[in-house]
């Protein structure tokens, strides 16, 4: 009788370690194998290559970017075209891992002014709905040559003078960001 | 004393790895990056440092420029010219904040023929925590020249680059 209880008692702990087996590796643990690499392999792909994942940091981009919100940067966005205004890009620094972004307001071959914390390109009034505050930014007429951007943050708020944005060459954008 | 074949070949390769980690570790590159992690430890801080203990940091960070020292941080900071200079800025921006956290990436290190001077180009990333509480972000790409000055690597100058070009 304790014999058989002994039995069923070592079975039952043959039966869980199967099934923590089982659940853990599944029932061909060659083939979860090969799955859990392949995805390994398309997540690197896909983060280190494609989007990349940017976490913002400061308030230059407020509202639309909060400090510490997690954003991605797609890389192909521009692979067939080129930046657009209203964009929100990411622009390289040494390297990528730390990138500024702001909004573009300015493409190549626009004049673009800021009177009063309002942005005009080419004489008319740029319709920002994204922007929340304004100060009293006075910027004179910007001509932007073949490959120059004026990118700007979405704040404008702050001081001027605490605010990053001038000319961007095309090079140093990386990609468009992406929010959700 | 007879070593077998496999023994050898693991023996063989340990010292490999070994002497390509050696390399790898005392590789100017390496010396370079760990001269410029050295400077932003000794600058950062977690909580206030009042008198002496600001100037030892900023003396610390000090001895990593060599005497003729050149920095150009761009607008609206001013040049500041030799070691001493260079000194007192950063122990005034030691004193005039709560805590400040600097750190060093997306370092490129060109070492020039000869091995005693370099060209480095990197991104400064700072966290600042102002006296009133506020805090702020800033990051700066910087290109830095460096030389080998009395047997370790020492800046000589640091310009930041204009990443966008001011309009204002």
């Amino acid at each position: 009788m304790a014999d058989t209880t002994v039995r069923n008692a070592a079975s039952a702990t043959t039966t869980d370690r199967l099934r923590l087996r089982r659940f853990v590796v599944g029932a061909h643990p060659r083939r979860t194998l090969l799955r859990a690499a392949a995805l390994t392999v398309l997540a690197y792909a896909t983060f280190g290559w494609v989007l990349l994942p940017v976490r913002g940091q400061g308030a230059s981009m407020a509202p639309t970017i909060g400090d510490g919100q997690l954003v991605l940067v797609n890389r192909w966005s521009y692979w067939r075209s080129d930046p657009q205004r209203g964009d929100i890009v990411a622009l390289r620094l040494a390297g990528r891992r730390v990138m500024y972004v702001k909004r573009i307001v300015g493409i190549p071959g626009d004049r673009v002014r800021i009177a009063d914390g309002v942005v005009h390109v080419n004489g008319r009034r740029l319709d920002e709905p994204y922007v929340r505050q304004r100060s009293a930014w006075n910027v004179g007429e910007v001509a932007l040559e073949a490959g120059e951007y004026l990118v700007i943050g979405d704040n404008r708020g702050m001081p001027m003078q605490q605010h990053e944005f001038g000319k961007a060459q095309r090079s140093r954008i990386v990609g468009r960001v992406i929010r959700w | 004393m007879v070593i077998g074949a496999r023994r050898a070949a693991l023996v063989a390769a340990v010292g490999a790895a070994a002497t390509g980690a050696w390399f790898w570790w005392s590789s100017p590159e390496r010396a370079i990056r760990r001269a410029l992690d050295d400077v932003a430890a000794r600058i950062s801080h977690d909580a206030p440092l009042q008198g002496l203990a600001a100037a030892a940091a900023a003396a610390g960070a000090q001895d990593a420029f060599t005497p003729d020292a050149a920095i150009e941080p761009g607008p609206p900071f001013g040049r500041l010219a030799g070691r001493d200079a260079v000194g007192a800025a950063v122990a005034r921006a030691i004193l005039a904040t709560r805590a400040l956290q600097v750190e060093i990436v997306d370092v490129q290190v060109a070492v020039h023929a000869g091995g005693a001077s370099a060209d480095v180009g990197c991104t400064a990333r700072a966290r600042v925590v102002h006296q009133d509480g506020g805090e702020t972000v800033e990051a700066r790409e910087l290109s830095i020249a460096m030389k080998r000055h009395e047997g370790r690597w020492r800046i000589t100058a640091i310009r930041a680059v204009d990443v966008l070009e001011p309009v204002s």
